[in-house]
């Protein structure tokens, strides 16, 4: 079969490779008909997740269609469309009966590597890495499906796979980023970063019973499309304000909007790669250059400065190793709730899909660009160096 | 931890060498003093601290170690406990009947049970060398312990562990600990080697009560198949059909290979 194969930093190329196939009683194989290239994937690209071995097939959102399953799986049929979570979970342990499903203890085969650098192991990942497992991933043909009968979402109806695909990852992680920050009546919330992980987590607020959402980025073209609301009604929705931070103070400009008191919660959709015009983005870029640090902070910061006391910082973005400057004193002064995490993307799943089918969101407004599978490689580097206009990337096998 | 972890002999043959080494390293007037010096200083301070980082480092332990039949035989002491979502019944059950073990652990071939209290064991070791024993259980309590050490005259490698099984605080399953001691063959240099090849047999054994507990609460052992083009020639991607065309057997192919 066809995959996308990491053969370094910035070197993605189509590769011939064996088909996958069963290997347990609980796997199935799911022939994949869409898939998405994800800012995540973007710091594979970018060289900043250890583990990745050349060769190594990505690739985490994807869905399709069962060809093959195990002879421990009693829910599927072969020729099911499926939605598969990003994260694999076995269903028994501790965390998965405490729905606690990116925690599984089970699902990652190299737990040891996760174990030395974090103490524990999280689940298993489709295509992230060996750390979380060296899976192979769903940017390919096919794709194996372990404990596929505890995680892969049917979809019975005739929707579209662009509405039900980001079920996968990223409309659940915005969900759980807006939920984490235990939104109440009437609450504004501060979102920094406008990929599509933000856009998901504007939304969700929103539907959580925001009353004001601040989106923060500095790509016109994303704050464009923060601002447009609801999707599937392209109206300005006035309950968006956007904040490009080239132009404008963010810390000032939140400040005054909330008459001093700041946002209840702020999400930080970004991650470790972080970037600004501050002297302390300075400063990461250097450290990190240096090896002195793995992750930079800048917008955790930010955020620790501007959200009220007692509020919450939610962090759907993606850190990986040791940052430098953690504004501790903020944290502790104003008493600072983080919450973070992989998202427990089965909690979200059937939930999600009834908004869908509600039309209360369309998922689908986010894509930007739609290529083959072959031309993944080009679809990386128009993801990667052209952000403003290229928002998000599905691949069709 | 600064602790004395190397004997009195030692300690008096380092001083004693280390000196001379120093002395006859001071004696050159060129270039090749040096070296003398260098490692004439290194056993002075071997000596005089009476501790090795590298005894340290490996697990030697000259003056604490236990079970010592002969003065270069060292012991690896393996000892590790994993909680388990299970019952400690259905835990004791499966581990008591012994044909189980080689499904989850990585180095056991085979196991024979010749009556209650007795049985045999087959084992791959470093560098495909096979080890075997015979084992004898010494104590026994249902749902809670199993004691056993190796019988000598049967055995190419000796051998003594504890399983047991207690109830994890708040139901929230059982907590199983395994505690165990072998003595590598080649003695000291056996036991030094052990830890520093890639498959410790410490670190297996601990992946194996890890995969245990994915057989027992998942039931099967999670395994990647790393479908690349690099490792179809190398027989590793070969080796993963092979096990996985074959059910019931449990092994894991992605976690073996080092990064």
């Amino acid at each position: 079969m066809r995959a996308v194969c990491w053969n370094g930093t910035h070197d993605v190329r189509i590769e011939r490779v064996p088909d996958p196939e069963i290997l347990n009683p609980r796997d199935a194989i799911v022939r994949v008909t869409l898939t998405a290239i994800c800012g995540s994937d973007l710091h594979l690209y970018d060289g900043y997740i250890p583990t990745m071995k050349a060769g190594d097939i990505l690739g985490h959102e994807f869905m399709g269609e069962i060809v093959e399953i195990g002879a421990g799986v009693q829910n599927l049929r072969k020729g099911d469309r499926v939605v598969v979570p990003f994260n694999i979970a076995c269903g028994r342990c501790y965390f998965c009966t405490g729905k606690m499903w990116s925690c599984c203890d089970n699902s990652n085969p190299n737990a040891w590597m996760a174990e030395t650098a974090y103490g524990h192991s999280p689940a298993g990942l489709f295509g992230y890495s060996h750390m979380l497992g060296g899976y192979a991933g769903g940017q390919a043909e096919y794709v194996r499906v372990p404990f596929a009968d505890t995680g892969p979402l049917k979809i019975h109806n005739g929707m579209r796979d662009e509405e039900v695909l980001f079920l996968s990852d990223i409309f659940p992680t915005g969900y759980q980023a807006a939920e984490n920050c235990g939104i109440r009546e009437g609450d504004t919330i501060a979102v920094w970063g406008c990929g599509p992980v933000g856009q998901f987590a504007i939304r969700s607020a929103l539907m959580l019973g925001a009353e004001r959402v601040f989106a923060i980025d500095h790509f016109p073209q994303r704050l464009d499309l923060a601002r447009q609301g609801h999707p599937g009604q392209f109206h300005e929705d006035d309950r968006i304000e956007t904040i490009n931070f080239d132009e404008d103070e963010v810390y000032d400009h939140l400040m005054s909007a909330t008459g001093g008191r700041g946002p209840d919660a702020c999400i930080d959709a970004v991650g470790l790669e972080s970037h600004g015009t501050t002297v302390d983005a300075l400063f990461d870029r250097i450290k990190v250059a240096s090896l002195l640090a793995t992750d930079r902070i800048h917008v955790l910061r930010q955020a620790a400065r501007t959200v009220r006391k007692n509020g919450t910082i939610s962090i759907p973005g993606v850190y990986g190793g040791f940052a430098d400057k953690f504004p501790i004193g903020a944290i502790f002064g104003k008493g600072i709730t983080i919450r973070c995490g992989q998202t427990h993307v089965h909690n979200y799943m059937q939930p999600l899909l009834e908004r869908i089918e509600k039309e209360e969101i369309h998922p689908s407004f986010i894509i930007s660009h739609r290529y083959n599978l072959d031309e993944a490689p080009d679809a990386y580097k128009n993801f990667r160096y052209h952000q403003n206009e290229c928002r998000k990337v599905v691949l069709c096998p | 931890m600064k602790s004395t972890n190397i004997g009195a002999l030692e300690q008096i043959l380092s001083l004693g060498i280390g000196s001379g080494l120093i002395v006859h390293g001071l004696g050159q007037k060129t270039r090749r003093g040096i070296l003398p010096l260098l490692f004439g200083s290194g056993l002075l301070i071997h000596g005089l601290t009476s501790h090795s980082r590298l005894y340290e480092a490996i697990g030697i332990d000259e003056l604490h170690g236990s079970h010592i039949r002969h003065p270069l035989n060292r012991t690896v002491h393996f000892r590790g406990s994993i909680t388990i979502n299970r019952s400690q019944e259905d835990l004791y059950s499966f581990w008591r009947d012994f044909k189980n073990l080689p499904r989850f652990m990585q180095n056991i071939v085979a196991v024979q049970e010749l009556d209650e209290r007795h049985s045999r064991w087959q084992a791959r070791g470093p560098f495909n060398k096979n080890f075997y024993w015979e084992a004898e259980i010494l104590e026994e309590r249902q749902n809670e312990l199993i004691k056993w050490r190796t019988i000598e005259i049967h055995s190419n490698l000796e051998h003594e562990g504890v399983l047991s099984l207690r109830r994890a605080v708040g139901n929230r399953g059982t907590i199983l600990s395994l505690d165990c001691r072998w003595t590598p063959p080649g003695g000291i240099f056996g036991a030094a080697m052990a830890k520093l090849l890639p498959d410790d047999p410490a670190r297996q054994l601990s992946e194996d009560l890890r995969r245990f507990r994915q057989l027992m609460e998942a039931g099967e052992i999670s395994r990647n198949q790393r479908a690349s083009v690099d490792l179809d020639h190398s027989g590793l991607a070969r080796k993963a059909r092979e096990v996985g065309n074959k059910p019931g057997i449990v092994e894991s192919v992605g976690t073996e290979q080092p990064l």
